[in-house]
């Protein structure tokens, strides 16, 4: 081989090792971040706020009795939005929209819309005989 | 002649030795490199195994019987300094379960009138449950400490005393050696 032949092979040999290097570098950099998990948890958590918010006593009254106030009177409705307002206010994250849906017998009867796109959540429950179904959507920050 | 020849053998010595130097540096610069990204992909892991295990942890923990409601998804205020005494005592059978973290729980709404820490003397106030706000069950730290991490969630807290269900956190502050 002659010596120019040498020089144009190690010329090669150090521009594979620059392309290994490079390949290497956008392997680790490129590589998608997991969302998975965060969603999973942000899940979990909305269906555990739900879950929580149907049990929870408002003023002396629980939201059940709440829920089934609402779905005869608009006063009632106006009365748990307040509530709920000052109850998200506290459990979400500053800033943290979201969305809100009851349902009485697949009719809404109450809802406040923040939040167009989020982990959505849904929890059923019946109240004397009815049935409710209540609806989170969150936002992406999570709570 | 020969100087001639020794200059030019010198000559192609120092070519030699100057590209196996950029080999060399170069090999080096990629093994930083690499050695960089996977000491990253491994931390960025055990940051998600962690919280994938503060997640299963906190699921368990809201259905341990020690803690929740009998009939429905909540947590039973009055089952709290029981269970803190219970994993003082046992603390052997529960260290394994639990592991080295802090496990806390507070009231949210309603607002709570005090942020004081519920003991004994608290619970038996006339006061109660408005004397307190806040529970620590357990608390297990390893002897030594590098990093803490946070995950909370939050729960329905019953008090069967009033029969009044609130809305609470449950905080789990995970200890690493």
């Amino acid at each position: 081989m002659k010596r120019g032949q040498m020089e144009v092979v190690g010329l090669l040999v150090i521009v594979i090792l620059l392309l290994v290097i490079g390949l290497i570098v956008l392997r680790f950099s490129l590589r998608p971040a997991s969302t998975t998990l965060t969603d999973t948890r942000s899940s979990l958590e909305s269906t555990r706020l739900l879950q929580a918010l149907v049990l929870t006593t408002i003023q002396g009254i629980s939201f059940q009795e709440h829920a089934a106030a609402c779905s005869t009177s608009s006063t009632a409705c106006s009365r748990l939005g307040q509530e709920l307002e000052d109850i998200f206010s506290v459990i979400l994250k500053q800033g943290q929209q979201s969305s809100f849906y009851l349902l009485s017998e697949d009719q809404n009867i109450f809802s406040f819309d923040n939040c167009p796109l989020g982990v959505f959540s849904s929890y059923p429950f019946t109240h004397q005989g009815v049935f409710y179904e209540v609806k989170l959507r969150l936002c992406t920050a999570q709570l | 002649m020969t100087a001639q020849h020794s200059t030019k053998g010198q000559v192609h010595l120092h070519e030699t030795f100057l590209v196996l130097f950029v080999i060399i540096i170069l090999l080096l610069l990629g093994l930083l490199l690499y050695s960089k990204f996977f000491v990253q992909s491994l931390q960025t892991r055990a940051a998600t195994l962690s919280e994938r295990d503060a997640t299963v942890l906190l699921t368990k923990l809201t259905s341990l019987a020690e803690l929740r409601c009998s009939d429905k998804p909540c947590l039973d205020t009055s089952k709290f300094l029981p269970f803190q005494t219970l994993t003082q005592q046992r603390r052997a059978s529960y260290a394994p379960l639990l592991g080295t973290l802090r496990i806390t729980v507070e009231e949210i709404y309603p607002e709570p009138l005090t942020d004081a820490v519920c003991t004994k003397t608290l619970y038996l106030q006339p006061s109660y449950p408005g004397s307190c706000s806040q529970w620590v069950l357990y608390n297990q730290q390893p002897k030594t400490l590098t990093s803490t991490q946070k995950f909370s969630t939050i729960v329905s807290l019953y008090y069967p005393e009033t029969q009044v269900y609130t809305l609470g956190r449950l905080h789990l502050e995970v200890y690493r050696p």
